[in-house]
C-alpha cells in the first residue's frame, strides 16, 4: 500500500476472520467485486486461495529455467576454457575436454545458479525485503502469521469506495473489520543510514583492492614462511660434508655396477653404429676392417624403408634434398643469397649418393647421423635408434637408385620412361 | 480422511471386467507372435551357427525386455503396499493382472535355457567347454575362477528360484487384492504391507542375479557391481511408462476407468516415470563414468565393443534413453494432459529395448569369437570370422523384428487374457477414497 | 484425558481407511503450536536453564581446542596426522565423509519427501535441515585444513591467479569442491527460506524491542501474503525438485573420489547409489539420535510422536538393508570376477589386520538395524537411541574400512603399513563435534526447531478432514 494520495483518512480496509474457509468465501466476493489491489494474510498457505483470490501463475520457473540454462552453459564455458584453451594439461591420458568429466560440474553449476535465483527470485517478485508496511501499524496485524486469516483492500484501487468496501467487508463474516491508519513515517530510509551503507559499500573494496595491488606488484623481499619445517627441512645438499658417514659425504655411493636409466647401451653395434671392444680390438689388431659395423643391425623390410623415408624427409631433406643430391630447399636459399653477397662462409651439404659416401659403412653414416659431422649438428636426441638405422637403409636406396642403370628397371616398365 | 468425501461411482466388480473387449484380442496377439517366433526359430536354426547365435541373442534382447516388464509391475505392488500408498488405489490392479505373465515368462526361457546345455558358445559363451583355452590372453584366470558358478545345473536351478520367488509373491499379493473385492476387509491391506516389507529384500537379490545371469555373464570376464540397479532401474521405469499408455487409455473418456484414473493420477505417474528415467540416468552414467576413467582393459572392453562396434558412442543411449525424456516430462503439463503420457510413454518403451539391445548384442562378437576357435571346419571358422567382421553395422534386422514381435505378442495376450478375465480395479480397496479425491501441490 | 488417549490411538492406528494424526493433543492448536515452539525461544530469553549453558561452555571450550589445532597444524604441517605411507587419506577424509553423510538427512527429508507428498516432514525438517547444514560446516573443515598450505586453498576454485593456472576440472576432488559448495549453499538458502514465516511468527510475538528487530531484519517483511505465499510455494516446489538430484549427486561426487581410482576395494560400480544409501542411514540415525532428547527436553512430544520416529526407523531399517546389499553385491563379485587382487582386498578386509572394523562396521550399520523388523524395537525409544547411535559408529567405520583398508594393502607389498591415528587425528575429530554442537545449540536457543507454518498446514488439514 502506497502512501495516501486520496482524501481519505486511512490507507485502506483489514478484516480479520477466524477460519481458513471464511477467508476464502470473503475473497471469492471481494474477486467477484472487482477490485484489483487487495490482498489476504495467512499464517500458512491455504490451499484453494489461489483461485479464490484470482491469482495468475507466477512466472518464477520461467526465470529459474533461465537461470539454469545460463548456469549449463557457464559451466561447459568454463571448463572448456580453462582446460582445453588458457590451461591445456594433459592428466592421466584423458582428453582435454569430454563430456564425461564435465558432467558432474555442469550439473552442480546448473543447480546452483538456478537454486540460488529460485530464492531471490521469489523475493524480488513478491517486492522483498519490505521492512516498513502500514499494516504493521494494525495491532491485531500482527495475528496473520499466528492464528487468524486477514483479508486487506487498498484505499489506492480504483474501484474503492470507503462506504460500500466497509459493507462488503461486514457481510462476508469477518470478526472485525479495521481501518489501516495512515501512515506520516519518513518513506526514505535516514541519511546516516544511507551514509554508513557508503561507506561500508567502500571499506569492503580496500581487502580487494590490496589482493589484487600485490597480484599485480613485485617485490625484491623474500617470500613469508608460514610452514618453517617444510620451507627449511633438515636435508643435506649434495656434498656437503656430514658426521653421518665414515667417508663424511652426504650422497652415498651407488652399488657397483648400478647404470643410471635408460642408459645401459648394452648392444654398441646398436646404439652406437661400432664394433664391441673384443671385435674392435681384434679389428684394429690385424688392421682388416675400420671400427664400424658393417650392415645395419635391423632387417630391410618395407616398412622400415617406408619409415626412414618419412624421417628422411623431416629431419635430412631440408638440406641434403629429397633424392639426397645436396639440394635442398636450405641450400637453394643459401645458393640464392650468395650470389646477391650473402651467406657468407656457407658450406654445402653433402651429396649423400657419391660413391665416397656410398662405400662407407653403415655403422658409419649411423654415427655421422647420430653426432654429426663437420658443419651438420648430431641428430642423436632428435631421432630414435631405429629411425636412425631406417634413413640409413634408405640412404642405401638413394645411393642405388643414383647410381641405377637401365638393367635396374624391370623389362616390363621401362616403356614408361 | 474420508468422512467429507464420499465415492459416487458405482463400484460393482462386474463393470470393471473388460471381458470380450480385451479377449478378442488374445487369440489375434497369440496367433501374430506364435507365428513370428516360428518362423524366427526356423530361420535361426538353419542359417549355420554365426545366425543361431543372433537368433538366440535378438531372442534374450526381447525376453530380458518383456520380463523386465513383469518384474517392473511386481516392485509396483510391493512398494504401494508397503508405502501405505492411497493414489495408487485405482492404478495398482493393473500391475497385479501384468504380473499374472510371470508363468508365462518362465515357459519362454527354454529356448535360453536350451542353449545352455547345447554345450557350445551360441549365447553364453561360459558354456564352451573349452573357455580357458579360447579365452584372449591373460582373461582365462578370469574365468576359470567361475565354474562354481557358471554351470548349466547351477544356472537352471537358479532360474527356476527367481521364478518360483516372482510368482509366489505376485499370485499372493493378487490373491489378497482379489479377495478384497469380495470381503472388502481392510485387514487384508495390513497384512500385505506387513508381507510386503520381507518381499523387497527378496525382490531385489532375485532381479540382481537375474540380471547378472542373463545379461553380465554373456561376457564372462565382466563384471560391474551396479548392474543388478542398472536392469532395475531400467525395469521400473518401462513398466511406468507402461502402466502411463495403459491409465491413459483405460482413464480417457469412455474406457473403463474413466473417471477412476484422473489427471492427478497421470501426473504421479508420469512423475515416478521422470523420476526413473533420471535413475536410470544417474545409474548408467555412474557405472560409464567409473569405467571410463579408471580405464582398466578387462572392464574398458565391455564397453568398447559396445562403443567402437556399433554406434560409436555410449553418449547417444544418454541422449535417447535418458535426455529426450528428461527434458520432455519435466514441464507438469506433460505428465497431467491425458494423452501426452502415451508419447513419452511409447518412447521410453522404445528406448528401453534399445537399452536392452544395448547390454545384449554386442555380446554376439564374442561367442563368435568362442565358436570360431571351435570350430569344426577352416570353412566354418571363415564363415563365423566372416560375420564378426560384419558387426561394424547395427544388426537390427529381421530376426530381431521377429524375435521382439514373437515374444512381444505372447506377452501382449498374457495381458489381454488376464484383463478380460478379471476386475482391473481393486474396487473394496480402502484407500479408494483418498485415490479419488487427492490432489497434487 | 480420554480424548488425549484417543489421539494418542488415532495417531498410532493401523487402519488403512483413515490416515493416522500426525499432531496429537486434542488442545493443539495455531496458538498452542506458537507457545510450544516460539515459546522455547522466548522462554529461553527469560530464563535460559543452566544446563544450555554448561553445554554451550563445553561445545565451545572444545571447539577452542579445535582451533588450537588448526592452528598448530598450519604451523607444521599434516605431519601431525596418522597419515603416512602408505595410508595418505587418513581420517581427515574419513572424518569428511562421515560428516557429509550425516549432511544428507536435511535435505532429503525437506525435498524428497515433499516431493512424494509425506507430511510427516514437517515435523522434523526444520530441525534435520538446521542438522544438514552444521554436518556441512564440520565436513567442509577437513578438506579445508588438510591440503596443507591453507593460504592457497583458493587455487580450489576457479578464480584467476597469478600463475595464469587453471585447476583440473576432469579431477573429481574438483568435483567435490563443487558439488559440495553448491550443497551448503543451495541447503542453507532452503533452510533459510523454510525460516522467514517462522521469523516473522517470532517478529510479530516478540515482547521486546531488540528482539522484535533482529527478527523482523531477518524475516524480511513478511506478511504472509497469499499472493506471496503463491510465489514462495512455487519457489519452495522448485528448490525441492533441484534438491533432490543435488543430494543424489553430492554424495555420489564423494564416492567419486574413490571410484574413479584404480585401487581394488575403491573401484566399483556399485559406488555412488550405495554412498548416497549410507549417506541417508547415517543422516537418518543422526537426527533421531539428535530429536530423542530434544522431544523430550522440549516436550514437544505431541508434534515429534513416535509415530514420527518409527517412520525414520523404518527409513533407517530400509537404508540399512540397502547398504548391506552393496557389502554383499561387493563381495560377491570380488569373488565372481576372479580378479586376485580384488579377492585379496575383500578377504583382507574381513579377515586382515582391520578385521575388527571390518566386523564393527557390518554389526553396526547391517545387523542392528535389522531390529527394526520388530514393532516393539522400532516404537521403543530407549532401544531405538541405542540402535541409531550404533549406526552413527558402525558408518564411521564403514569410512574408515574403505580408506584405510584398501590404502594400507596397496599394489607394492613392501609399502604396506599399519595405519595408526595421532592424537591429533582424535582432537580433531572430536574438535569438530565442539563445532556441530556450538551450532546446534545457538539453533536450540534462537530459531523455531519446527517448521510452524508448515505443522500449521498439517494441522489445519487433519482438523477439517482434507
Amino acid at each position: 500500500m502506497d502512501n495516501n494520495q486520496n482524501d481519505l483518512p486511512h490507507l485502506g480496509l483489514l478484516a480479520e476472520y477466524e477460519t481458513p474457509e471464511a477467508l476464502m468465501a470473503a475473497a471469492e466476493k471481494v474477486r467477484d467485486g472487482g477490485y484489483k489491489r487487495w490482498d489476504t494474510h495467512t499464517p500458512f498457505p491455504v490451499h484453494g486461495i489461489d483461485e479464490a483470490m484470482g491469482i495468475k501463475n507466477t512466472i518464477l520457473p520461467w526465470i529459474v529455467l533461465g537461470a539454469g540454462a545460463a548456469g549449463t552453459v557457464t559451466a561447459l564455458v568454463l571448463q572448456y576454457w580453462t582446460n582445453a584453451v588458457a590451461y591445456p594439461f594433459l592428466i592421466s591420458g584423458k582428453p582435454l575436454f569430454s563430456w564425461v568429466p564435465a558432467f558432474p560440474v555442469t550439473f552442480e553449476l546448473t543447480v546452483l545458479f538456478a537454486g540460488v535465483t529460485t530464492l531471490f527470485a521469489m523475493l524480488g517478485l513478491n517486492r522483498l525485503p519490505r521492512l516498513h508496511n502500514p499494516l504493521f501499524n494494525v495491532k491485531r496485524f500482527a495475528r496473520a502469521t499466528q492464528d487468524r486469516f486477514f483479508l486487506a483492500i487498498d484505499s489506492q484501487d480504483p474501484l474503492f469506495n470507503d462506504s460500500s468496501a466497509k459493507a462488503l467487508l461486514a457481510g462476508t463474516g469477518a470478526s472485525a473489520v479495521e481501518e489501516v491508519p495512515d501512515d506520516n513515517s519518513a518513506t526514505t530510509p535516514p541519511m546516516w543510514m544511507l551514509q554508513a551503507f557508503v561507506a561500508f559499500a567502500f571499506l569492503t573494496f580496500i581487502p580487494i583492492g590490496i589482493i589484487v595491488g600485490s597480484w599485480k606488484s613485485t617485490s625484491d623481499k623474500p617470500a613469508w614462511h608460514f610452514v618453517w619445517d617444510m620451507d627449511f627441512q633438515e636435508s643435506y645438499r649434495t656434498g656437503e660434508q656430514v658426521p653421518l658417514f665414515e667417508n663424511g659425504m652426504a650422497m652415498r655411493a651407488p652399488v657397483e655396477g648400478t647404470i643410471a636409466t635408460g642408459e645401459l647401451f648394452a648392444s654398441s653395434s646398436y646404439f652406437r653404429g661400432v664394433l664391441d671392444d673384443e671385435t674392435l680390438d681384434k679389428a684394429q689388431a690385424d688392421r682388416s676392417a675400420s671400427e664400424y659395423v658393417e650392415f645395419a643391425p635391423i632387417a630391410a623390410t618395407r616398412p622400415t624403408l617406408e619409415r626412414g623415408q618419412e624421417r628422411f624427409a623431416i629431419y635430412c631433406a631440408p638440406c641434403h634434398g629429397d633424392s639426397g643430391y645436396g639440394d635442398g630447399i636450405v641450400a637453394e636459399r643459401a645458393t640464392s643469397l650468395i650470389a646477391t653477397g650473402g651467406a657468407n662462409g656457407w658450406v654445402p651439404p653433402t651429396n649423400v649418393t657419391t660413391p665416397v659416401i656410398a662405400s662407407q659403412p653403415d655403422g658409419q653414416l649411423f654415427d655421422s647421423i647420430t653426432n654429426g659431422i663437420r658443419n651438420m649438428p648430431g641428430y642423436g636426441k632428435q631421432i630414435s635408434v631405429d629411425d636412425r638405422w631406417a634413413i640409413v637403409l634408405y640412404l642405401r636406396a638413394l645411393q642405388r637408385g643414383a647410381n641405377a642403370t637401365i638393367d635396374d628397371v624391370p623389362q616390363s616398365e621401362r616403356g614408361g620412361l | 480422511m474420508s468422512h467429507t468425501m464420499e465415492i459416487t461411482q458405482d463400484l460393482s466388480p462386474e463393470k470393471f471386467v473388460l471381458g470380450a473387449r480385451a479377449g478378442r484380442w488374445v487369440s489375434k496377439f497369440a496367433g501374430i507372435g506364435a507365428i513370428a517366433l516360428a518362423i524366427a526359430i526356423v530361420l535361426g536354426l538353419t542359417g549355420g551357427e554365426a545366425t543361431t547365435s543372433r537368433f538366440l541373442h535378438a531372442y534374450l534382447t526381447s525376453y530380458m525386455y518383456f520380463t523386465s516388464i513383469c518384474l517392473g509391475a511386481l516392485f509396483f505392488v510391493i512398494i504401494m503396499q508397503v508405502t501405505s500408498a492411497g493414489w495408487s488405489a485405482t492404478t495398482r490392479r493393473i500391475a497385479e493382472l501384468i504380473t499374472m505373465n510371470l508363468p508365462l515368462m518362465a515357459v519362454m526361457s527354454l529356448p535360453i535355457l536350451a542353449s545352455v546345455f547345447m554345450g557350445n558358445a551360441t549365447l553364453f559363451t561360459w558354456v564352451d567347454p573349452h573357455i580357458v583355452d579360447n579365452a584372449k590372453p591373460g582373461l582365462s584366470h578370469l574365468i576359470v575362477t567361475k565354474e562354481a558358478y557358471l554351470n548349466p545345473t547351477f544356472f537352471t536351478i537358479r532360474l527356476a528360484i527367481y521364478f518360483l520367488i516372482w510368482i509366489g509373491v505376485a499370485n499372493w499379493f493378487r490373491k489378497n487384492s482379489m479377495a478384497q473385492d469380495v470381503s472388502g476387509d481392510p485387514t487384508l491391506t495390513n497384512r500385505m504391507k506387513k508381507f510386503a516389507a520381507p518381499a523387497i529384500p527378496l525382490f531385489a537379490l532375485s532381479i540382481t542375479f537375474f540380471s547378472l545371469d542373463m545379461l553380465m555373464s554373456l561376457d564372462p570376464t565382466w563384471f560391474s557391481t551396479i548392474f543388478g540397479v542398472y536392469y532395475f532401474a531400467g525395469s521400473f521405469g518401462v513398466f511406468m511408462a507402461l502402466l502411463g499408455i495403459l491409465s491413459n487409455k483405460l482413464g480417457a473418456e469412455g474406457g473403463i476407468l474413466s473417471g477412476f484414473i484422473r489427471d492427478e493420477h497421470f501426473h504421479d505417474i508420469g512423475k515416478l516415470t521422470f523420476a526413473f528415467v533420471m535413475f536410470w540416468g544417474y545409474i548408467a552414467f555412474s557405472q560409464y563414468i567409473l569405467i571410463w576413467y579408471a580405464n582398466i582393459p578387462e572392464e574398458t572392453a565391455w564397453y568398447h565393443e559396445r562403443e567402437n562396434l556399433y554406434w560409436g558412442h555410449v553418449g547417444v543411449l544418454f541422449a535417447l534413453r535418458f535426455a529426450i525424456p528428461f527434458l520432455g516430462l519435466m514441464s507438469k503439463h506433460m505428465k497431467r494432459v491425458p494423452g501426452r503420457m502415451i508419447i513419452f510413454g511409447g518412447w521410453i518403451m522404445a528406448m528401453h529395448y534399445y537399452d536392452m539391445f544395448f547390454l545384449t548384442m554386442p555380446s554376439q562378437i564374442q561367442s563368435l569369437g568362442y565358436l570360431e576357435a571351435n570350430a569344426a571346419t577352416p570353412e566354418a571358422a571363415e564363415a563365423l570370422a566372416a560375420a564378426a567382421h560384419s558387426f561394424e553395422a547395427m544388426p537390427f534386422g529381421l530376426l530381431e523384428i521377429l524375435c521382439l514381435v514373437g515374444i512381444g505378442g505372447i506377452f501382449c495376450a498374457g495381458v489381454a487374457h488376464a484383463f478380460s478375465k478379471n476386475t482391473i480395479l481393486a474396487v473394496r480397496d480402502p484407500r479408494m477414497t483418498e485415490s479419488l479425491h487427492f490432489h497434487n501441490p | 484425558m480420554s480424548s488425549q488417549y484417543d489421539l494418542q490411538i488415532q495417531n498410532e492406528i493401523e487402519d488403512p481407511t483413515i490416515r493416522p494424526k500426525l499432531i496429537m493433543g486434542d488442545s493443539t492448536t495455531y496458538a498452542s503450536l506458537d507457545d510450544d515452539v516460539v515459546g522455547i525461544v522466548e522462554g529461553f530469553v527469560e530464563k535460559t536453564p543452566m544446563a544450555w549453558y554448561l553445554m554451550i561452555a563445553t561445545s565451545l571450550s572444545i571447539l577452542t581446542m579445535l582451533g588450537g589445532i588448526v592452528a598448530y597444524l598450519i604451523v607444521t604441517g599434516v605431519g601431525i596426522w596418522g597419515n603416512q605411507s602408505p595410508v595418505f587419506w587418513g581420517w581427515p577424509i574419513v572424518n569428511f565423509v562421515f560428516w557429509v553423510g550425516i549432511a544428507h538427512a536435511g535435505t532429503l527429508i525437506s525435498a524428497i519427501l515433499f516431493l512424494l507428498k509425506q507430511d510427516w516432514r514437517t515435523s522434523i525438517n526444520r530441525f534435520a535441515e538446521a542438522m544438514t547444514i552444521f554436518a556441512v560446516c564440520c565436513a567442509g573443515l577437513f578438506p579445508g585444513i588438510h591440503v596443507g598450505r591453507m593460504w592457497v586453498v583458493y587455487w580450489l576454485f576457479p578464480i584467476p591467479n597469478q600463475m595464469e593456472m587453471w585447476p583440473n576440472f576432469r579431477s573429481p576432488l574438483l568435483w567435490d569442491v563443487f558439488a559440495v559448495s553448491t550443497y551448503a549453499t543451495i541447503s542453507l538458502l532452503f533452510w533459510y527460506m523454510g525460516l522467514i514465516p517462522d521469523l516473522a511468527t517470532i517478529r510479530d510475538r516478540a515482547t521486546t524491542k531488540l528482539r522484535q528487530g533482529i527478527y523482523a531484519i531477518f524475516s524480511m517483511g513478511w506478511t504472509g501474503s497469499s499472493r506471496h505465499w503463491h510465489r514462495y510455494e512455487k519457489a519452495y516446489l522448485i528448490l525441492a525438485g533441484l534438491a533432490t538430484p543435488l543430494v543424489l549427486s553430492v554424495h555420489t561426487v564423494v564416492s567419486f573420489d574413490f571410484a574413479v581410482s584404480q585401487l581394488p576395494g575403491w573401484h566399483t560400480t556399485i559406488f555412488p547409489p550405495y554412498f548416497v544409501a549410507g549417506a541417508i542411514f547415517s543422516g537418518f540415525a543422526m537426527v533421531n539420535t539428535l530429536i530423542i532428547p530434544i522431544r523430550s527436553i522440549f516436550k514437544l512430544q505431541h508434534v515429534v510422536t513416535l509415530r514420527h520416529l518409527e517412520v525414520m526407523n523404518k527409513v533407517i531399517l530400509a537404508t540399512g538393508s540397502m547398504v548391506g546389499y552393496a557389502y554383499a553385491m561387493e563381495f560377491f563379485i570380488a569373488w565372481y570376477s576372479g580378479n586376485p587382487y580384488e579377492r585379496f582386498v575383500f578377504e583382507n578386509r574381513a579377515f586382515g589386520n582391520y578385521w575388527w572394523a571390518y566386523w564393527t562396521m557390518v554389526s553396526c550399520n547391517v545387523i542392528f538395524p535389522q531390529l527394526f523388523w520388530f514393532k516393539g524395537i522400532r516404537r521403543s525409544v530407549p532401544a531405538m537411541l541405542v540402535v541409531c547411535i550404533f549406526v552413527n559408529v558402525g558408518m564411521w567405520f564403514e569410512r574408515f574400512v574403505i580408506t584405510v583398508t584398501s590404502l594400507s594393502r596397496d599394489f607394492l607389498p613392501g609399502s604396506w603399513n599399519y595405519f595408526k591415528p595421532t592424537a591429533f587425528d582424535y582432537l580433531t575429530f572430536l574438535g569438530s563435534f565442539g563445532l556441530f554442537f556450538t551450532l546446534f545449540l545457538l539453533f536450540v536457543r534462537f530459531l523455531p526447531m519446527i517448521a510452524i507454518s508448515e505443522v500449521k498446514g498439517i494441522l489445519y488439514k487433519q482438523n477439517s478432514g482434507h
